[in-house]
């Protein structure tokens, strides 16, 4: 069983462990979001930035609890690395989990993790020459599994949320022949520094934004 | 005890998961790709070493295509073959020896296939059409950008196989690339993709013989105007730039080009393109004695299909070309076109019936019209010009191809046919000949050629011919006819009709006219339905002897022993003189006539005889006159008449002979019988005849009663030659003169 393949068991273990454990009562709702990354650096050291990625994505919680399952796709990342392109793509399943509130300096701010796995692909295509009509835009792809990590600082404003991202993608060795006979391992995977923009749509009546923008009372630091 | 909060859960998790992948985080400096379209420089991987000491170090593999072609060895650098289990895959730039040193051909994929036994027999792939920069290539084709092509390694019998027409000689080795779609390349209107000095061109096919080095391109030709011919031709490259409409490079031209689409062209360092004259009917091989054109190779090769403007016609067409001595070499050809050297030129043409609007039809409704070719040898050693062409337009043929055959098999068509062959050598050596023709075409018949007309020149003689026909070979005039050149000649004509009218009965004419300097001669016959009547007649006239002889034949039968005959013979002769011989029979014997005369050396003669019979059962009258007359046998006649009567009968006789202009003698006589029922009857007898000399008048009766008869007569003879007069008188048997 490869790494990601057992992150993504722990992962799955956990949500069920936690489902059960967490608190009862609270606000459920659904976080709807997107992000555009304004930094990125590939895992495969001779690829270089080419275009900077975009992702939506889909957040399910409770404001009693800390946690959230959250569903997004990343794409439109590019590398480049003399004639090839790399545009890998991450479906994710995660956990986000708050890992702090500062409710002492201000309590619209809170530091959150996440972790989780992803089905990736990625593409190498070869640019070709100009008038290689035929060959130009040659294909590769690859796709495997993987896991993505991160940790970002969220700023509420009422129902809108935004936040600075820093998530490392994982997605191990992607195979391709790049003009060879024999295929070559390639890094996947990459760092990415994002900024994303979210809307809170509450699922049940009642909610005040008072409530709506406070931390559970269970995680409330004691004075 | 401190409580295990979700928040160390989830710490503990997202180092648990970060433990299991640190490891893989990042990979250095192992990715290598490799661009299969950057050309690969020969002389990098050669490094001025001998290339059989590459391949015996394994730095340079021959590709195994001997059974392919084995013209010249292939090579590729050893890296960049891998062989798997349908044969060897190349990924890279493929090298050829050629007679320029090594170049390289083409970079790309590219599959070898072996089969059962092991042996590679087939070479496709996909690499780039790039036109070698080596050699006379180098400073005559210039292509604007990369272009990708599928790509195909043969000899050309299999090439040939596909397309006829191509000119490559056998034996030979070609590379064949099928660019990309031309669409694809983003090419707008005024952009080339490569060039030859001022010609551009925009191409969907190259063939590419790495060996001579030869390539011949198929697609558009985009010239432009070029206001005189250039005393110093420009020899600078013309440069492809950026095109606004795609990322390649193209060729710009200037305004006012003029394209020619769907050519084909070729350029060979040697003599690699091949003139294969077209194949012309046996009869034309026949009437000219052989078309004698001669193959040859050259090298440079031009084809084309041009439409005629407003006309549904195409014009198909290619010329191969070798020679060019111009100072400035081949390439003066693309500036100044063909210089005033020597060369051998050939051009095959062929006419088709096609437009764009017949494209709409499911059927391919193209059809050739006609064909030539031409062959120039400007060698003073052996100059010569030689055309041939014919031509066949039978819109029935059209009409097959639109309808189908079965529709059309009753339909009529006038066809036209023709050929024309002119040779040039030397001044004593040429020939000039043409030929139409116009046909009537019906299914189930024999084509019925209407008119025909040829004429034929040569050093020799001078030979013309027309024919005229009526369908169904019902009648026709055919003259033909020579002059030499030693003063003979010979006109003849003919006319024939032919109708068969069923049952045996036809009608049949013949008349043939020849005219020579030996003479006329003529000869001819007509027959008419049912052998009714027929007419023969012949002649001569020459220096010895003008003659002409007819004869004319009626034979109508109207039953059993009842036939109306006729012959006339007349036989005209310088020689012998002027005859006539003819009969003529009525039914039933009624009367029958005969003639026969001469003029000839020794006089006039004629000689007649009539003679007749009607029989009526009880009676009969019958007569027979016979005149025969000539300067030397004089005159005769004779001849007598039986008047058929029961009770009265008589007969009337004429006699007499006209010796010379004073010596004749003339007579008649005539006699009556008068029967009295067997009892009795009485028989006057008048005779009458002069001389030159004398008159003769007797007259005579014979009496009969029962048993006896007496004779009573009574003569007159005056004779002015004696001067005596002779009167007598007989009285019943007993004669009294004074």
């Amino acid at each position: 069983m490869t790494a990601y393949r057992k992150c993504l068991l722990i992962v799955v273990l956990f949500t069920l462990f936690y489902s059960k454990a967490d608190a009862q009562g609270g606000y459920p709702y659904l976080e709807i979001g997107a992000g555009f990354g304004f930094w990125k650096q590939s895992l495969q050291s001779e690829f270089a930035s080419k275009q900077l990625p975009f992702y939506g994505f889909v957040e399910y919680g409770n404001t009693s609890r800390k946690m959230q399952f959250g569903l997004a796709v990343n794409t439109h990342t590019g590398f480049h690395f003399e004639n090839f392109t790399l545009q890998p793509k991450f479906a994710e399943l995660y956990l986000k989990y708050t890992l702090a509130t500062f409710d002492k300096v201000n309590d619209n701010f809170h530091l959150f993790g996440k972790i989780g796995g992803a089905f990736w692909q990625t593409t190498l295509t070869d640019l070709g020459k100009p008038g290689v009509v035929s060959f130009e835009g040659k294909e590769e792809n690859a796709n495997g599994l993987g896991m993505v990590a991160g940790t970002g600082l969220a700023m509420h404003a009422g129902k809108l949320t935004i936040a600075p991202v820093f998530s490392i993608f994982l997605g191990g060795q992607g195979e391709y022949l790049a003009g060879q006979f024999e295929k070559q391992n390639i890094n996947v995977g990459y760092y990415q520094a994002a900024l994303q923009f979210s809307y809170r749509l509450y699922l049940k009546k009642g909610a005040t934004d008072n409530q709506k923008i406070k931390c559970p009372p269970s995680i409330k630091i004691s004075r | 005890m401190k409580k295990f909060t979700p928040t160390y859960q989830f710490s503990i998790l997202f180092f648990i998961a970060f433990f299991f992948t640190q490891c893989e985080l990042v990979k250095e400096d192992e990715f290598e790709p490799y661009d299969i379209f950057e050309e690969e420089n020969v002389d990098e991987l050669t490094d001025g070493k001998n290339l059989d000491d590459l391949i015996t170090d394994g730095e340079v593999v021959v590709l195994p295509v001997e059974n392919i072609c084995s013209n010249n060895r292939l090579f590729v650098n050893g890296e960049r073959i891998n062989a798997n289990e349908l044969g060897y895959k190349i990924k890279g730039t493929i090298f050829s020896e050629s007679s320029i040193g090594n170049v390289a051909v083409t970079s790309g994929e590219f599959d070898l296939i072996r089969d059962a036994e092991g042996n590679v027999v087939s070479f496709e792939g996909y690499g780039n059409a790039q036109i070698p920069n080596a050699g006379f290539l180098n400073d005559v084709v210039v292509m604007a950008d990369i272009y990708g092509s599928q790509t195909t390694y043969a000899s050309t019998s299999l090439f040939k196989d596909d397309n006829p027409k191509l000119p490559f000689l056998d034996e030979q080795c070609y590379f064949n690339f099928n660019l990309d779609p031309i669409d694809n390349a983003g090419i707008e209107e005024g952009e080339a993709i490569s060039s030859i000095r001022k010609s551009f061109f925009n191409f969907g096919s190259i063939f590419y013989n790495p060996t001579d080095p030869a390539v011949l391109f198929h697609g558009d030709v985009l010239i432009e105007n070029v206001d005189q011919r250039q005393e110093q031709p420009d020899n600078n490259k013309a440069q492809p730039v950026d095109s606004k409409n795609s990322k390649t490079k193209k060729f710009k031209l200037k305004p006012g080009f003029k394209m020619i689409s769907d050519v084909g062209v070729g350029i060979s360092l040697n003599r690699n393109f091949a003139y294969t004259p077209l194949t012309f009917s046996d009869e034309l091989e026949a009437k000219v004695g052989g078309t004698n054109f001669e193959p040859f190779n050259g090298s440079f090769y031009l084809s084309g299909r041009i439409p005629l403007g407003q006309y549904p016609l195409e014009f198909e067409g290619e010329t191969v070309f070798y020679g060019g001595p111009s100072p400035l070499g081949i390439l003066d050809l693309f500036s100044n076109g063909l210089d005033q050297g020597l060369y051998q030129q050939g051009v095959n043409g062929k006419l088709f019936f096609d437009h764009a609007l017949l494209s709409v039809f499911p059927t391919d409704l193209s059809m050739e019209l006609g064909r030539a070719s031409l062959q120039l040898n400007a060698n003073p050693n052996n100059p010569f010009l030689r055309f041939a062409g014919e031509y066949d337009i039978d819109p029935l043929a059209f009409f097959s191809k639109l309808l189908g055959e079965s529709a059309v098999q009753y339909f009529p068509s006038i066809a036209r046919t023709g050929q024309m062959y002119v040779s040039v050598g030397k001044l004593e050596d040429w020939e000039f000949y043409m030929m139409n023709d116009i046909q009537l075409r019906i299914a189930g018949l024999d084509n019925q050629s209407l008119s025909k007309s040829y004429f034929h020149f040569t050093p020799e003689q001078i030979e013309i011919g027309g024919e005229t026909n009526l369908p169904f070979g019902l009648a026709g005039i055919e003259v033909k006819g020579y002059l030499q050149n030693d003063g003979s000649f010979l006109l003849s004509g003919n006319a024939n009709v032919d109708v068969d009218f069923g049952d045996g009965v036809s009608l049949n004419g013949d008349l043939t006219l020849e005219i020579s300097n030996q003479g006329a001669f003529l000869s001819g016959d007509l027959t008419l339905p049912g052998a009714v009547a027929g007419i023969s007649v012949k002649g001569h006239i020459t220096k010895d002897e003008i003659y002409l002889e007819g004869e004319g034949n009626v034979n109508i039968t109207f039953g059993p022993n009842a036939t109306l005959a006729s012959n006339l013979h007349v036989k005209a002769s310088s020689s012998e003189g002027i005859f006539i011989d003819g009969f003529l029979k009525t039914p039933m014997q009624v009367a029958e006539v005969a003639v026969s005369g001469e003029i000839s050396a020794r006089g006039l003669a004629l000689s007649g005889m009539i003679s007749g019979k009607l029989d009526y059962g009880l009676a009969a009258l019958q007569s027979n006159l016979a005149l025969d007359a000539s300067t030397w046998g004089g005159a005769k006649l004779s001849g007598m008449i039986d008047v058929p009567l029961q009770i009265i009968g008589g007969e009337l006789e004429a006699y007499g002979e006209i010796l010379t202009a004073n010596t004749f003698k003339l007579g008649a006589s005539t006699r009556v019988t008068l029967g009295f029922e067997g009892f009795a009857s009485v028989s006057p007898m008048v005779n009458f005849a002069f001389s030159q000399d004398e008159i003769e008048i007797a007259a005579e009766a014979e009496f009969c009663a029962i048993e006896a008869c007496a004779t009573a007569g009574l003569k007159f003879n005056p004779n002015w030659a004696t001067g005596d007069v002779e009167i007598c008188v007989t009285p019943f048997a007993v004669e009294l003169c004074l």
